[in-house]
C-alpha cells in the first residue's frame, strides 16, 4: 500500500538543503537512502529538481541572463543544463551555482535508472 | 552583477518601476561609501545588504504595498510580453506567484535557489538567523509547488 502521509516540514527542510547542496556527506547518504525507501522523498526531490530548474529559467527569461553568454561551446545546450561545463566565451555563467550540488548528481543517477 | 542585483531588488520590491528605482538608489549609495566596501569581502553580498538596508528605510517611510497579487501583477507592464507564447505564459504564472509569497519568502528563494548564495551567506545579505532562511525556503517552495500544480490542473 502507498503511503500518502505528507512529508513532515522537517523532512522538507532536510530535502531543501540536500538539493541545496547543504548537507555533510554522511547526510547526503543518508537522504539518498531515504529516498530509495520512500517514493514520497524521491518524488519530492524530483519536485524540488524541476522547480530549481524552473525558477532559474524564469528569472533567465524575465531578467536576462546574468553572465555575458551561458551556452557551452561543447554541446551548444543552456549551460546550466549541461554536463560538459565549457563555457563558449572566457566569462563563464557569473552566478555562483553550486554545480556539485548533490541534486544534480542525484538526478543524473535517477536519470540513468530510468533508461535502464 | 547588476543582473543579479536587478533580480534581488525585484524579489525585494516584487513590481518592476520598484525595483528600478532601488537598484539606481542602491548604485548611487554605493559609489558614495564605496570606502566602506572591504577588499577581500565579497562586493554581491555587501551590495545585496545595501540594498536590503535601503529597502527597509523606504519601506519604514512610506507604506507601500507589496504583493498585491496576480492581478496587480497581471496587469502591470512588468510581465514578460516577449518569447514564445508558453514560456512566457508559465514565466508570468511563476513570477506572480513568487510575488504572492509572504515578505522576505521571494529573497530568500532568490539567493539560495537562483543565485546559488549558501544558506549561511543568505542569512548574512538578510540579516535573518540560517533557521529561518531553511524554514522560510522550504515553506516558499512548498508554496510555489503547491500553487503552480492547482493552475496546472485548472488549465486541464
Amino acid at each position: 500500500m502507498i503511503d500518502r502521509t505528507p512529508l513532515s516540514e522537517d523532512i522538507l527542510i532536510l530535502l531543501g538543503a540536500f538539493v541545496d547542496g547543504a548537507l555533510t556527506e554522511e547526510e547526503r547518504a543518508i537522504v539518498e537512502d531515504m529516498a530509495e525507501k520512500d517514493p514520497r522523498i524521491s518524488a519530492e526531490l524530483e519536485g524540488l529538481l524541476e522547480l530549481n530548474t524552473d525558477l532559474q529559467d524564469v528569472f533567465d527569461n524575465f531578467f536576462g541572463k546574468a553572465g555575458p553568454h551561458r551556452n557551452c561551446s561543447v554541446c551548444s545546450s543552456s549551460f546550466r543544463r549541461c554536463e560538459h561545463k565549457q563555457s563558449a566565451t572566457a566569462h563563464p555563467c557569473s552566478v555562483a551555482i553550486n554545480w556539485s550540488s548533490p541534486w544534480r548528481r542525484w538526478h543524473v543517477v535517477q536519470s540513468a535508472k530510468q533508461t535502464a | 552583477m547588476l543582473p543579479r542585483l536587478r533580480r534581488f531588488a525585484w524579489s525585494l520590491t516584487r513590481d518592476w518601476p520598484g525595483a528600478d528605482d532601488l537598484l539606481q538608489t542602491s548604485c548611487t549609495r554605493a559609489l558614495s561609501r564605496a570606502d566602506q566596501w572591504q577588499k577581500g569581502t565579497r562586493l554581491d553580498a555587501w551590495m545585496y545588504r545595501l540594498m536590503r538596508n535601503i529597502w527597509i528605510d523606504e519601506t519604514r517611510k512610506r507604506t507601500v504595498r507589496i504583493g498585491q497579487g496576480v492581478e496587480d501583477a497581471a496587469d502591470s507592464d512588468t510581465l514578460l510580453t516577449s518569447g514564445d507564447s508558453e514560456t512566457t505564459a508559465y514565466t508570468n504564472q511563476v513570477l506572480a506567484q513568487i510575488a504572492l509569497l509572504p515578505e522576505g519568502f521571494s529573497s530568500v528563494l532568490l539567493l539560495v535557489a537562483v543565485e546559488g548564495h549558501s544558506y549561511a551567506e543568505t542569512a548574512e545579505i538578510l540579516d535573518i538567523p540560517i533557521g529561518t532562511v531553511m524554514s522560510r525556503l522550504s515553506s516558499a517552495r512548498q508554496k510555489l509547488k503547491a500553487a503552480l500544480a492547482d493552475q496546472q490542473g485548472a488549465r486541464k
